[in-house]
């Protein structure tokens, strides 16, 4: 004779870790989208670099004026001049 | 068992499958508060390019066209400035109502050709105290530290006597910028 009982008994243990599986789940999904928001909130910070433009770097404000200047002086030292910048601007 | 005693059952059962639903949206909801919090709650950190922009303002005021300002140097002739009138000048206002102290620090070296190593006109303005920082960042980025933007370029006095100019600017607005 079956043993309703012990089928009924089963039957709840199995739903009751169905329902531990699936909070686990919706804990741990929650846990990635925080981390991830987390991560990106670190990432606020705005710099020259990041900003995507179709201007070349000899169109950036301080280029111009060097640029200008030896235009000026007929390029007169003009290598020195551009690896004295290079070197400062490491 | 009776019809009585499984509908009792039955009826917990619902409670707490509702309890737990209810732990479920309260838990979703937290989550999704939290990751907007933790999102929008950071500032956006605009100090570099406020920095970049207080030094184009700089650079304009002391070198136009290839030439430099001939208040500051003319005929190689250097007048030196006070940190103040040099802001005047450049229609720069370091002082703000929002905080204590000044929040900015700028300074601008002029160096001839010839002479790489000593400058011939320095002019600093603003406060002082946050150039410190300058050093630490250089060694690794600290978001709570004043952020400092450093550049140079090349300009020609009125009698086409070459000059490189640095300049440093720095701004602080920590609070403004960054989660403390």
């Amino acid at each position: 004779m079956l043993n309703y009982r012990k089928i009924g008994k089963r039957a709840q243990i199995g739903e009751t870790i169905t329902w531990i599986i699936a909070t686990l789940i919706i804990i741990g999904t929650l846990v990635v989208f925080i981390f991830f928001s987390v991560l990106m909130s670190k990432v606020k910070n705005i710099a020259i670099g990041d900003i995507k433009t179709d201007l070349t770097k000899e169109s950036v404000s301080l280029n111009v004026k060097t640029s200008l200047a030896h235009q000026i002086a007929n390029n007169k030292n003009k290598e020195i001049i551009d690896n004295i910048l290079k070197e400062n601007d490491k | 068992m009776g019809i009585n005693k499984m509908l009792m059952r039955n009826k917990r059962g619902d409670k707490i499958l509702s309890i737990y639903w209810f732990a479920i949206l309260v838990l979703v909801a937290g989550g999704i508060f939290g990751m907007v919090y933790v999102f929008y709650g950071t500032p956006y950190d605009v100090r570099e390019i406020e920095a970049r922009v207080l030094m184009n303002q700089i650079a304009d005021c002391i070198s136009y066209a290839g030439r430099i300002n001939t208040d500051l140097i003319s005929d190689s002739q250097t007048t030196q400035k006070s940190g103040e009138d040099f802001l005047k000048d450049c229609h720069l206002n370091f002082k703000s109502s929002e905080w204590e102290d000044e929040q900015y620090y700028t300074e601008i070296d002029f160096y001839k050709l010839e002479d790489m190593d000593n400058a011939v006109l320095s002019i600093n303005a603003g406060d002082n105290k946050w150039l410190s920082s300058c050093g630490l960042q250089e060694d690794k980025e600290q978001r709570n530290l004043p952020q400092c933007v450093r550049d140079s370029f090349y300009s020609l006095d009125n009698a086409d006597n070459q000059y490189i100019i640095k300049i440093l600017a720095v701004v602080r607005k920590t609070e403004k910028n960054v989660k403390l």
